[in-house]
């Protein structure tokens, strides 16, 4: 037993004592002596490339370059001067390569003190580098700028004004502006001209030491040297576009300009500065931007380069690059300026010859152009309409996708048929990424510009099917509700069209089967007039084939399982197959399914006489509908708007002999259906409310009424208005407010089917509810906001949020104060929206105002019942307009004040 | 203005990089990476355009072919783009002037002389000399002082 420990233990050892000697001494078999360990001289840049070019992985290279990194960082700090230029120039490869080096700045900063020319050169290319605003090292470079640019040599000068105007921070600015100026005078045009773009860093720095350099500014236009030339009126540009002041100071320059731009064009050719023929083609685009810059808004200047800019059109070749990039500028510059109507004509004859251009960057630069022009000429945009068009078959993909931006810019009145045509058939090739976008501008084209009715219908129903799967939800939403809110002959059409696509659509196409389903089902009494008719069997079938698909989604289902009940009581044909296909899914997986099948179910069975009233048509829905959820905040005349439809439908049965198949129902029952828009329990006194705002027969009322509010809310035996399961309940904890945040259009689609206008219903819910639990104790005597103090909940956007609170029992009222923070925008149709948790229940009241004026401020009352004491959590979904565009953000709040929700 | 100029290989390894504004530029591999691979997915399309969107919007990616290495700038949309394009154009004929025999080998092995002749034609950002003789006369002149 011993002996074996014994040897482990020795095999132990001898392995350790192995190791060892090789840590003492690595180098021995590497060949290396000690002594280069710890000074060796640090590799040269040469081999440091090599190395890292040899690294075959990511993570290699990285290991190569924080080995160097390190050696790099001993030498530093054993204040080595002889390898500092050395190890300056690989820490800027290494920084090249994108790896940090800001380690160097120092060393940086020592190599600029340095007397030694090359020394300097490094050290100044690694401080423009490696250096940036936020460095504290600003301090001691100011004072080595200022040394250099103070020197005698004309060089130590040019690399001074040169980091300066890469890096110049504010401070450094102030500090060394005046030497600046001074260089700006300068005899020598290389300083001249670093200088200069030295002072574009410093105004863009403090804008305050515009007035400073001015004077010495004007100077610089009578230069001959491009590069002063060329920096001065860079110089210039910028200090026009800075302050309006100074952009009329230089006005007087346009002369000189104009000057400087003919001696380009005309003089001949000079080897220096030609690029393909063309004379300094970098330095004609400057003269051209600061051109139109002046010549904006200003006839007298525009008159004078009016000549000059027909000049430089009609003289500059349109062969090369060169010659396009001058004339791309001229275009812009004619367009911006008060020009002539025929020099406008040439510059968008210009642009059209672009977009014939086989080369792509010049096309894609025409339609950049194009589009930016477009909201100033439309008229003359439109003239290359069709060979805009034509770029919508253009093989590049961005070319495409900014014709497409062009031609919904294009499209107006007369020529919307046209266009539509053609971007219809341009959304039938067109990728999966411009469907989506391409078929909601092309439905609010539509909606903008459309004929008529039947050219809409005709036009939404192209885009979705063209479009696929890519349709938005929102484009389904609108096409229904273009088809609900237009007359019968076009519903007639809408109906013969869909059930051709229904009964031969592929079943994967969703959007498609939305909208058909929904279509057919609302109007299947029109069904019958469809091309000789179509037979009960036919219908039933298709149905059929829709819900047993596994293609089709479940909002596809959910949709065709609604709208066979549609069919069924507009085709009483259909009944029995219908309630068979209804009953299958009372067990489907998918509970949203489940329960129409369920629910469905029982209107067949228990309820059939209810069923023709219920499933009555729509009312053409309101314009926004998510407004309208809002504006229903009064409670009594909400409660009135909900119960009206229900009732109408009632009353039209009246009249038929359905009441007679009514079994009343016992007379309690009918205050849970009170229970159920009200949620008044027992209080009596409310009651004759309700009744009154109905606007039904005395007679029969009370047992019609309670009967369907029974059946909606599936209370047999009188149980609790909140027994689980019941139709109205589960509206509101799924239709929109509560859980989903007013989720998707489609499906407060279906809830819409049965209840008219389940968020007006979910609303005066909520609002009788919480109104009832408020009439014992009025909100004047709650306890002041002070106490939970307040919660900015969303500042972005221009837009502040602050929440206050009162809270009284379960019941919080929390005031929303919407401010408008910018100074200049205007906001308008504010909509905020609000959901909690499911325990919670959540009642907006209308906002003081919807717009606010810039600075203004508008409040929103909003009360949340916490019976359960839940956390209290608040998701937000706000739109607004700003100035007309359109703005939507999400948030949610989760830092309520515990004191909201506790105790 | 100009952002930032990148020459990389065909196989998209970083060659050489110069940021004219340290602070509005991509500062890690991952970065520079991500933007080189843009250019090298657009430039195999079939007829492509030499422009690339950048991830900043505001911003636009010119990108040049000259044999086996690409050019990347990166410049404002609003910029003349076929300026830029032409630039890419201009900094390598003065390369080319500047070393006799330009090849792959000599931009890897020169960064410090690269970054010296585009200072001499871009200060941050902005294009100050546009011709290379003119610019590589002063950059020689500098080679020559060695004090």
């Amino acid at each position: 037993m011993s002996s074996i420990k014994q040897v482990i233990n020795e095999a132990v050892e001898k392995d350790y004592t192995a190791e060892q000697r090789e840590i003492l001494n690595p180098y021995s078999k590497k060949g290396l002596l000690p002594e280069q360990v710890r000074q060796p001289n640090p590799i040269r840049l040469r081999d440091l490339i090599r190395q890292i070019r040899s690294a075959k992985t990511a993570a290699e290279e990285r290991s190569v370059v924080n080995k160097e990194c390190a050696a790099i960082r001993l030498t530093f700090r054993e204040e080595d001067s002889v390898w500092r230029c050395r190890n300056v120039a690989k820490l800027l490869y290494i920084h090249m390569l994108g790896y940090p080096a800001h380690f160097g700045q120092m060393e940086c900063l020592k190599l600029i003190a340095s007397p030694r020319f090359t020394d300097k050169r490094i050290g100044y290319l690694g401080a423009m580098l490696l250096l940036d605003e936020r460095q504290d090292v600003h301090l001691l470079i100011t004072n080595s700028l200022k040394n250099d640019l103070k020197s005698p040599t004309q060089f130590v000068q040019g690399l001074a004004l040169c980091t300066l105007a890469a890096i110049a921070s504010p401070e450094m600015a102030r500090d060394l502006a005046d030497e600046v100026e001074r260089l700006l005078k300068s005899s020598n045009a290389y300083i001249r001209k670093k200088a200069a773009i030295c002072a574009v860093r410093i105004m863009s720095k403090v804008p305050e030491l515009l007035e400073m350099f001015l004077p010495a500014t004007r100077n610089l236009l009578s230069e001959k040297n491009h590069g002063v030339l060329i920096t001065g009126i860079t110089l210039i540009t910028s200090m026009c576009v800075q302050s309006p002041d100074t952009l009329d100071h230089f006005k007087k320059t346009v002369g000189n300009l104009v000057r400087i731009l003919k001696n380009l064009v005309m003089a001949g050719y000079s080897p220096e500065h030609d690029v393909q023929g063309v004379s300094d083609p970098f330095l004609q685009v400057k003269v051209l931007k600061l051109l139109r810059i002046l010549g904006r808004g200003d006839g007298q200047a525009s008159e004078t380069m009016n000549d000059i800019l027909a000049q430089v059109a009609t003289n500059t070749e349109a062969t090369k690059n060169v010659g396009n990039a001058i004339l791309y500028e001229t275009v812009l510059s004619i367009m911006d300026i008060q020009s002539e109507t025929g020099l406008r004509v040439l510059a968008v004859n210009i642009l059209g010859r672009f977009l014939l251009n086989v080369d792509k960057n010049i096309k894609y630069v025409a339609l950049h152009t194009l589009l930016k022009v477009v909201h100033q000429d439309n008229q003359a945009v439109q003239r290359h309409r069709t060979t805009i068009l034509e770029c919508l078959k253009d093989a590049d993909i961005t070319i495409r996708r900014r014709a497409m931006e062009l031609c919904f810019a294009l499209i107006n009145p007369s020529n919307v048929r046209t266009m539509m045509k053609e971007l219809i058939s341009f959304l039938e090739t067109a990728e999966t990424e411009f469907k989506a976008v391409c078929s909601s501008k092309c439905v609010t084209a539509a909606e903008q510009f459309s004929p008529n009715t039947r050219w809409h219908i005709d036009t939404l129903l192209k885009v979705i099917i063209a479009a696929g799967n890519s349709v938005p939800d929102d484009v389904v939403a609108c096409t229904i509700q273009l088809i609900a809110e237009s007359g019968e002959a076009e519903q007639q059409y809408a109906v013969a069209e869909l059930w051709q696509r229904l009964s031969a659509a592929p079943l994967d196409t969703q959007p498609l089967l939305q909208v058909a389903t929904w279509v057919c089902g609302e109007f299947a009494n029109f069904l019958s007039l469809v091309g000789g008719g179509v037979s009960e069997g036919e219908v039933v079938a298709v149905y059929q084939r829709i819900l047993w698909s596994s293609q089709c989604s479940a909002v596809t289902k959910q949709y065709a399982i609604t709208s066979s009940m549609k069919l069924a009581s507009r085709m009483p044909g259909t009944n029995s197959l219908v309630a068979q296909m209804v009953s299958a899914y009372g067990s489907h997986l998918n509970v949203e399914l489940q329960q129409r099948g369920v629910e469905y179910t029982q209107l067949f069975t228990r309820y059939d006489s209810m069923r023709g009233p219920l499933l009555e048509r729509m009312p053409p829905f309101e314009r926004s509908r998510l407004r309208v959820s809002q504006d229903a905040a009064a409670a009594n005349a909400a409660a009135a708007a909900a119960a009206a439809p229900l009732a109408n439908g009632l009353h039209n049965n009246n009249n038929n002999d359905a009441v007679a198949a009514v079994q009343a129902p016992s007379q309690s029952d009918s205050n849970a259906l009170l229970d159920l828009l009200g949620g008044l329990d027992d209080s009596a006194n409310d009651v004759p409310v309700q009744v009154k705002s109905a606007p039904l027969p005395p007679a029969g009322t009370g047992s019609l009424n309670s009967d369907i509010l029974d059946l909606l809310g599936g209370l047999g035996g009188g149980g609790g208005g909140d027994s689980g399961g019941t139709l109205i309940s589960r509206t509101v904890n799924n239709g929109g407010i509560l859980d989903t945040g007013l989720g998707s259009a489609s499906n407060n689609l279906l809830d819409d089917l049965l209840n008219n206008s389940s968020s007006n219903l979910n609303n005066s819910t909520l609002a009788n509810n919480t109104i009832n639990s408020t009439n014992s104790l009025p909100v004047s005597t709650l306890p002041s906001s002070d106490e939970y103090g307040s919660l900015t909940i969303y500042e972005r956007n221009n837009l502040r949020l602050v929440m206050t609170f009162q809270r009284q029992d379960s019941l919080t009222t929390i005031t929303l104060t919407a401010t408008n923070s910018s100074t200049s925008c205007n906001i308008t149709d504010f909509l905020f929206q609000a959901a909690v948790p499911k325990s919670l229940q959540l009642q907006l009241l209308t906002p003081s105002s919807t717009s606010l004026a810039p600075a203004a401020s508008l409040t929103q009352f909003i009360r949340v019942n916490n019976p359960n004491k839940a956390v209290l959590r608040m998701k937000l979904r706000l739109s607004w307009f700003a100035d007309g565009v359109k703005i939507e953000d999400q948030n949610e709040v989760n830092n309520f004040p515990p004191a909201l929700w506790q105790y | 203005m100009l952002y930032f100029l990148v020459i990389a290989s065909k196989e998209s390894a970083v060659l050489f990089t110069h940021r004219f504004n340290p602070q509005l530029c991509p500062c890690h591999p991952a970065g520079l990476a991500s933007v080189i691979e843009k250019c090298m997915v657009d430039s195999r399309t079939e007829k492509p355009e030499n422009f690339v969107e950048d991830t900043n919007e505001s911003r636009t990616l010119v990108y040049r072919w000259f044999g086996a290495c690409m050019l990347i700038a990166s410049a404002d949309s609003d910029d003349n783009l076929l300026q830029v394009y032409e630039f890419l154009n201009l900094y390598l004929s003065a390369l080319s002037q500047y070393f006799p025999n330009l090849s792959r080998h000599t931009i890897i092995q020169n960064p410090a002389k690269l970054h010296i002749v585009l200072e001499e034609m871009v200060i941050g950002g902005v294009i100050v000399e546009t011709s290379p003789a003119h610019a590589l006369s002063i950059v020689r002149l500098l080679d020559d002082i060695n004090v």
